[in-house]
Formats: structure tokens, sequence, C-alpha cells
């Protein structure tokens, strides 16, 4: 079964996602490593990839990170649905992890997914990297 | 799909990124096997860990899509303890798209080397034709009742029954009655 992804689009309308791949400075093998284990989200869900989501992260009750080992320990935010549980993800930040830590606070993901919930319209679909 | 699959074709004509690509697909790959076949053996983590001497959590470590740090050594005891072989191949990157479309739970399952029908004894003219009439999946039971001669529970001759299905072409090499009872 095939999942659909979205990505949030911030309040000055701009894809988060794209907007994080882009300020990140990802190399290749980053972005390969990525496609990847988006790819497989998005073709099997996450039942069949053993660990593919890790979470729900601390006090973020629908918050799950992306794990991906590449140059840089990637870790974008996402949550399931939040529309349809089971059968679409939406991305709701990037996130990059040094020494074990976030340079991104999980409570901006819950704070856009509560503005999704309340603006269904603030989403697009993913856009490939 | 064949969007996709142009997509990554593309995409994989850059050296890193395929890098990138390739050896995350790898990861996943062994940790959702590993994950099926146990599954498909109907063992536990623990079980297995003690196949394999680790405990539950280290069986958990390995089931773990962004776990890296596999040894040729670990993937043996793990094939050892599945009864199936280990197959490690390097590959050419224009092959990936077709195994990352390919990749799902039925293409990850192996049979063990008790069912498995490739160590059967080596196929007969009379066996290929009892497979070409049956293309369903027949059962191990239900296959050597066929090579024996066909005698199912509460049919007289169950041979008749088996020969019926069987292309006539495909008989007339031998006499079927007597090949039947191999």
């Amino acid at each position: 079964m095939a999942f659909d992804l979205y990505d949030f689009i911030d309040n000055r309308g701009e894809n988060v996602l794209s907007g994080w791949v882009q300020g990140a400075g990802l190399t290749g093998r980053d972005r390969g490593a990525l496609n990847q284990k988006i790819d497989m989200l998005q073709m099997h869900g996450s039942d069949l990839p053993p660990k593919l989501l890790a979470g729900p992260i601390n006090k973020q009750r629908h918050v799950y990170k992306l794990i991906i080992h590449a140059d840089k320990m990637l870790r974008p935010m996402l949550c399931k649905g939040p529309f349809d549980m089971g059968a679409e993800f939406t991305f709701l930040l990037g996130a990059i992890e040094r020494n074990f830590k976030l340079d991104h606070d999980p409570s901006e993901a819950t704070a856009n997914r509560e503005i999704l919930l309340s603006e269904r319209k603030r989403r697009t679909p993913h856009e490939r990297f | 799909m064949k969007d996709f699959e142009g997509t990554l074709r593309m995409e994989l004509r850059d050296k890193e990124y395929s890098e990138g690509y390739a050896e995350s697909f790898l990861n996943s790959y062994i940790a959702t096997q590993i994950k099926v076949i146990r599954e498909q053996r109907e063992m536990t983590q623990a079980e297995l860990g003690q196949h394999v001497g680790t405990t539950q959590a280290g069986v958990s470590r390995y089931e773990n899509v962004s776990y890296s740090s596999w040894s040729i050594k670990t993937l043996i005891r793990l094939a050892r303890a599945f009864h199936v072989r280990l197959k490690v191949s390097f590959e050419p990157f224009g092959s990936l798209p077709e195994e990352v479309i390919r990749f799902d739970r039925k293409a990850l399952e192996r049979v063990k080397r008790e069912d498995d029908p490739g160590l059967m004894e080596e196929p007969s003219p009379l066996l290929e034709a009892i497979v070409a009439a049956h293309p369903r999946p027949v059962d191990i039971g239900e296959w050597k009742v066929l090579m024996q001669g066909g005698q199912k529970k509460g049919t007289a001759n169950g041979s008749s029954e088996v020969l019926s299905q069987i292309p006539e072409s495909s008989l007339q090499q031998s006499n079927p009655q007597e090949a039947l009872c191999m």
C-alpha cells in the first residue's frame, strides 16, 4: 500500500521541509539517504521497515522523527495523518541532531501540527529534493 | 511507479547521491529481511538471539533500518539460524530502482532448507508436466502424493485424476502409469 506524504507550509507560504533542505547544506550523500528513507515511508509506511520512525518524541504525543545517518544526522519531524491516520504522513519540521541534541525543539513540530489541524490548507504534497 | 523509477534512475547518476541512497537501502533491506524471516519462522527476538549468540536487545539492534555495523560473521550466524544461505554481491547502481520497487514482505521471505524446492530430486519430464498442470502452489504433502502415484485419501486411483490434468503431449515419451509409480 502506498501512503500519501505532505509537507507543512509556514506562515510565509513556504514549504518548511524544502526550505530546510536548501538551507541545511546537505551533501549528495545526505540527500540520497534522506530520499531513500522517505521513499520507504511512502511505499511501505512505518510497519514493514523496522524502526523507520522514532517516537513519539518525549512530551510531543504525535511527533515522530525519521532517522537518517548520513554525513549529517538528519531528523525531519513528522506526524501520522493528521487527517487520515492510516494513509498519510505530514512532514512538520526539518532538524539535525548534533551531540545527541536536535537543533530545533520538537514542540515547534507540535505547534505546526496544531496549526494544520485548524487550517487544512497549510500543507502541500511532499516535494522531492 | 514508472515515473518514480525514471526519477530515481536520473537521481542515481549523481555519484554521491547514489552512494547515500544505495547504502541506506542496503541497511533497510537487511534489517527488514531479518524481521520478516524471523516472523515467518515464528521466532521471538529472544529465540533468534539464542541461535546467534546474542540477547533480545542485540536482535532488536539488528532489526533497525538505521543499523550499519554489519559483519559477515553476524550475517552468517543469522543465515544459519534461518536455515538459508547468505549471499553477498556487488551490483551496479542501475539495478537499484528495480530492487527498490520489488521490495516488499513477500519478496523478502525465504523457505527453509527442509521446504526448499531447489533441493528436491532432479525434476523429470513428468514432474515438469505435473507442475505445468498445477499452476497454483502445491504443498509438500500434495506434492509427495502426486509423485508417489497420486494415491489420495478417498480416491481409488489418484493417478488417473493427476493424469487427467497433465497435457497429453507431455506424456507421450513414457508410459505414464509406470512413470507415476516411481
